[in-house]
């Protein structure tokens, strides 16, 4: 009886994985990167407003870390209130401390960047994540190479990087090294990608990617 | 393979936007530096993606984002001791407010929904939102300070079409929900435990 319950409820796991609508998964992603551009705006607006004279210092590494320590508590009382006390399993110890080191190495990475590169080279880079994000999701057979996502990326990643002001005037240099970046990009992706989209597309695929 | 690969992550970090501020020979090693360091960063993030995406089955995303958090937040104070000095701590009060904003908006509401929405949706889809922040940067210019568009911003149009191309991807939501379901049954313990009972009545 006790088994049969049990299987009841991973039934109810495995219906509640069918989950909400996708578009809800979507429009919350979308509000998140919303979210971030309008703190960034805030962010940067609130700087002028520092003041020196008093010995103010805004130090980017002080701001990553008082945000991150502050927001750890909230997120595991909420973890606590939502499911009660928990620890990850002793075989995942592990991933959740990569996890965290992952979280970190990009926040602290992209804090140091910024300060030797510059905004408008941080800025370019951005859309890469979703490059690697797939070219490892493929890699690690989590995901599919199929035509239509990695078109869809492609074609987001190029109109990003467009996007990020590279004004013909003042940075032909970077309009030029941005395109190289790019296609430098695009081309690692090809390479990785050719032999698992070869195996859906077919023939037609293959003999256009150089 | 390997070799080819390797090259043409070299060429990345050769290739990267020259910002003409520090374009000078005395600061091209930083430039490069810089280059490496936001390479990483972007490595970093799709490492974090997967790997939420393969935790996110086992636990709720609620706490995947905490434990992440809790580790995250004990690095950067480590090396905020190493990389700080006593006076850099003197936190801007015009600060306090958008710190606020970052805290509850940006880290605890936007963490927890990215982790949740990973559950439902393939990680490749959910970086790829990332591109969403020069067209939303570039919306908001436009519309709040009245800034003038560029050609540039056509961009905007494949910002969008990729993203309707990537979200509209059935055949890959159809292979995640499978690929849910399938570790859900590979991690449930009742088929398990109706086995040791099954085996200790035949013993009986």
């Amino acid at each position: 009886m006790h088994g049969i319950e049990k299987s009841n409820r991973n039934k109810d796991n495995i219906a509640h994985a069918v989950g909400p609508k996708l578009w809800l998964c979507q429009l919350a992603v979308a509000l998140t990167q919303a979210g971030m551009v309008v703190g960034s705006v805030y962010l940067k607006g609130s700087l002028e407003w520092v003041d020196e004279s008093k010995k103010e210092v805004f130090h980017p590494i002080v701001f990553a870390f008082a945000r991150e320590a502050s927001a750890a508590p909230i997120l595991y009382a909420l973890s606590v209130a939502y499911g009660g006390y928990s620890v990850p399993q002793r075989r995942d110890i592990v991933r959740v401390a990569s996890l965290g080191a992952f979280m970190f190495t990009a926040h602290i990475m992209y804090i140091i960047g910024i300060e030797l590169s510059g905004v408008i080279v941080a800025s370019c880079m951005q859309p890469a994540i979703p490059v690697f994000t797939v070219l490892m999701g493929i890699l690690l057979q989590m995901e599919t190479a199929n035509p239509q996502k990695l078109s869809g990326i492609s074609l987001a990643v190029a109109g990003a990087i467009c996007m990020v002001r590279l004004n013909e005037g003042s940075s032909g240099k970077i309009s030029n090294s941005a395109a190289q970046f790019l296609f430098s990009i695009v081309r690692l992706g090809i390479r990785v990608c050719k032999p698992c989209v070869c195996g859906h597309a077919g023939d037609w695929w293959c003999s256009s990617v150089p | 393979m390997c070799a080819n690969l390797v090259s043409v992550v070299m060429q990345v970090i050769g290739g990267v936007p020259v910002s003409p501020e520090t374009a000078s020979g005395e600061t091209s090693g930083n430039m490069y530096l810089g280059n490496f360091c936001l390479l990483v960063n972007t490595f970093a993030m799709a490492c974090y993606y997967i790997l939420a995406k393969k935790l996110v089955v086992k636990y709720s995303p609620i706490q995947i984002a905490a434990w992440a958090y809790i580790v995250a937040a004990s690095l950067m104070g480590f090396s905020s001791l190493i990389f700080t000095s006593h006076t850099d701590w003197h936190f801007p009060h015009s600060l306090f407010a958008p710190l606020l904003y970052w805290i509850l908006i940006c880290s605890v509401g936007g963490y927890f929904l990215v982790t949740w929405a990973m559950k439902h949706l393939p990680a490749s889809q959910v970086a790829a939102f990332q591109c969403l922040q020069p067209f939303l940067g570039s919306l908001l210019a436009f519309l709040v300070l009245h800034e003038k568009l560029s050609w540039w911003d056509c961009g905007a149009i494949g910002v969008v079409a990729g993203l309707l191309l990537v979200s509209l991807d059935s055949k890959d939501l159809q292979i995640t929900k499978a690929m849910n379901r399938l570790q859900l049954l590979l991690q449930s313990k009742a088929p398990s435990a109706m086995l040791g009972r099954s085996i200790s009545r035949d013993k009986m």
